[in-house]
């Protein structure tokens, strides 16, 4: 008769326990961590380069527009784009050769285009410079607007006619 | 064998006298009226913490799920109930998200409501607030817990992710009342 009171009573305390955490009103606590983001949006899905007309044999020029979003942390200064061809301007089987082309950059802060502010000649093995960023760099939440790239293809008489194109990646990483 | 025969029979009355006393009712058995009213109740436990997380890092707004477990038991005619959230304590730090005081416009901490039967969530998107209780489920008249151990109710968050933000690690509590008529 103990055993079996003594057992009634602690079923009672472990059930009484297993909803002890049921209240009127529970909490929780909401935990996220910010880290590094980048995000880039081309607005010139076509960029094209023309010459100025009645201009004989003056340059090719065109420009490229770009917007970005970035969150750096503080002290981190690895955040860049940077920009890479996929293959030669190419119009079937006539290519132009890179050495002839070559970009400036025009960003808006918090990017700094101090690596493109001379002509660069851009890459098909390897990205080439568009912008750098500070540590503890922010755009607005809606991102950074007017960034630019203005292209120059020397327009020389011994180019096969043609139409020529070439895809141009822009990548942004917040490292 | 007289003695014995006296002494039965004293015995016998003695017995008898007993029974009658412990009988006193003149019945074999004798009834009460056992009486419970049983009201309506509700309570919940909620799980902790939430995580938020972003996919990939393009901007993607930040999201996560609370679970709610809930008993919940309404008045049979006329009842209801309901389960509500509030922000009782904002994110911490600064310099990061803010439910009462976003570092841009339209920066919000957002939730959709997810539960079946017995509870109706909530529909539509609600934003927090920590100025006031926001819907999260509601109960009708006669609603019980589907199980002992108790249903539950989801809230699914969406955190806007904002570059301005700086970076670190943000918290901000989250309180959920339950109530039952």
């Amino acid at each position: 008769m103990k055993k079996t009171l003594l057992l009634v009573t602690a079923l009672l305390l472990a059930a009484s326990m297993a909803f002890a955490q049921y209240g009127p009103t529970g909490q929780t606590v909401l935990s996220v961590v910010i880290g590094n983001e980048a995000s880039i949006q081309v607005d010139t899905p076509t960029t094209n380069l023309t010459n100025v007309t009645g201009n004989a044999f003056g340059n090719f020029t065109g420009t490229t527009t770009f917007d970005y979003k970035i969150r750096t942390a503080s002290g981190d200064t690895t955040a860049a784009i940077t920009l890479q061809l996929n293959q030669l301007l190419t119009s079937g089987t006539n290519t132009i050769a890179m050495a002839n082309l070559g970009y400036t950059c025009t960003d808006v802060a918090p990017a700094s285009g101090t690596g493109c502010a001379s002509s660069v000649t851009p890459s098909t093995t390897s990205g080439t410079a568009v912008a750098s960023f500070p540590g503890d760099a922010h755009s607005v939440n809606t991102g950074t607007t007017g960034n630019t790239l203005s292209w120059t293809l020397a327009n020389l008489p011994t180019y096969e006619t043609g139409t020529y194109t070439a895809t141009v990646t822009l990548t942004i990483s917040a490292a | 064998m007289k003695k014995l025969l006296k002494n039965l029979s004293l015995l016998a009355l003695i017995l008898l006298f007993a029974a009658s006393v412990a009988h006193a009712q003149g019945s074999a058995t004798g009834p009460t009226t056992i009486s419970v009213t049983v009201g309506p109740e509700a309570s919940l436990t909620v799980t902790s913490p939430t995580t938020l997380t972003t996919a990939g890092t393009v901007f993607n707004n930040y999201t996560g799920t609370t679970t709610a477990s809930y008993l919940v038991r309404t008045t049979q005619a006329g009842g209801s109930g309901s389960i509500t959230l509030k922000v009782t304590t904002d994110f911490s730090p600064g310099n990061g998200p803010s439910v009462n005081n976003p570092p841009t416009a339209g920066d919000k901490l957002a939730y959709t409501c997810g539960g079946a039967a017995p509870a109706t969530p909530c529909t539509g998107s609600q934003t927090a607030s920590t100025s006031a209780s926001t819907p999260v489920v509601t109960f009708g008249a006669d609603a019980h817990a589907t199980t002992a151990s108790g249903s539950t109710a989801t809230t699914s968050w969406t955190l806007t992710n904002d570059p301005v933000y700086k970076t670190g690690t943000y918290t901000a509590t989250v309180t959920f009342t339950i109530s039952a008529s």
